[in-house]
């Protein structure tokens, strides 16, 4: 049976849990019957966005980070939410990194987000309540 | 991440199963120092690979610069998945890719 998800998970945001993050998403997912390329897709997604938000949002203290995961009836879509309440860190805001330049002209840093925005089809960013909110969103 | 190592003459192959991301990089950044001064030729076999996130893009990287003042390092059996994020990156012009 079809049916609408919107469930959320709340866990420290650190590099060891990427792994226990992916594995719940993972789980909804393939639950309503995704197909791997979209799954595969999402879990480079979670990894970029925690270690992002450990790195970034959390750079002296360590911090929480909540993954909400919304799924249509329908299954055409799908939206992934993470929010922190840590320092205010837009990672849209920075330039995409300069992918022709030859190896050692190229900057450290930006290839993740650069990433994250291919691979989905919608990134937004918003700043509320002293809160870190990315939103990514889908279409299958 | 599972890492299966075979080596033969100077050659080394190593296949990844699994996934290359933050968490498991760091397992294949300490396999690689360990057999980079041993070895002329290094390939990465992806075919198992399920995905690569920029952490294991970086120490790629690191692998392929070290590897390039000897025989260099091959990539093998890149998947379609795989490879659309080396498109994305541009690493595609960078690595070895047969």
């Amino acid at each position: 049976m079809e049916r609408s998800v919107f469930q959320e998970l709340t866990m420290d945001a650190t590099i060891a849990n990427v792994t226990p993050i992916t594995d719940w998403v993972d789980g909804l997912l393939e639950r309503s019957a995704y197909p791997d390329a979209v799954i595969m897709k999402i879990n480079i997604v979670i990894d970029e966005i925690i270690s992002n938000i450990s790195k970034n949002a959390y750079p002296e203290t360590s911090g929480q980070v909540t993954v909400r995961l919304q799924i249509p009836e329908n299954h055409e879509d799908l939206k992934l939410q993470f929010v922190d309440q840590g320092v205010a860190f837009n990672p849209l805001s920075h330039e995409d990194p300069d992918i022709s330049l030859a190896l050692e002209d190229r900057e450290e840093g930006g290839l993740g987000i650069l990433m994250v925005k291919n691979l989905m089809d919608q990134v937004s960013y918003e700043r509320i309540e002293e809160k870190n909110i990315l939103t990514v969103y889908k279409r299958v | 991440m599972t890492i299966n190592k075979s080596v033969e003459n100077n050659t080394t192959k190593l296949s990844l199963i699994g996934r290359l991301d933050t968490s498991t990089a760091p397992e294949l950044e300490a396999e690689l120092q360990e057999i980079l001064p041993s070895t002329e030729n290094l390939v990465v076999d992806l075919e198992q690979l399920e995905y690569i996130s920029s952490a294991g893009l970086r120490s790629l990287l690191v692998a392929h610069k070290q590897m390039a003042q000897k025989g260099g390092m091959k990539l093998s059996h890149v998947t379609a998945a795989v490879m659309e994020v080396f498109d994305i990156t541009g690493f595609t012009n960078i690595l070895d890719i047969e």
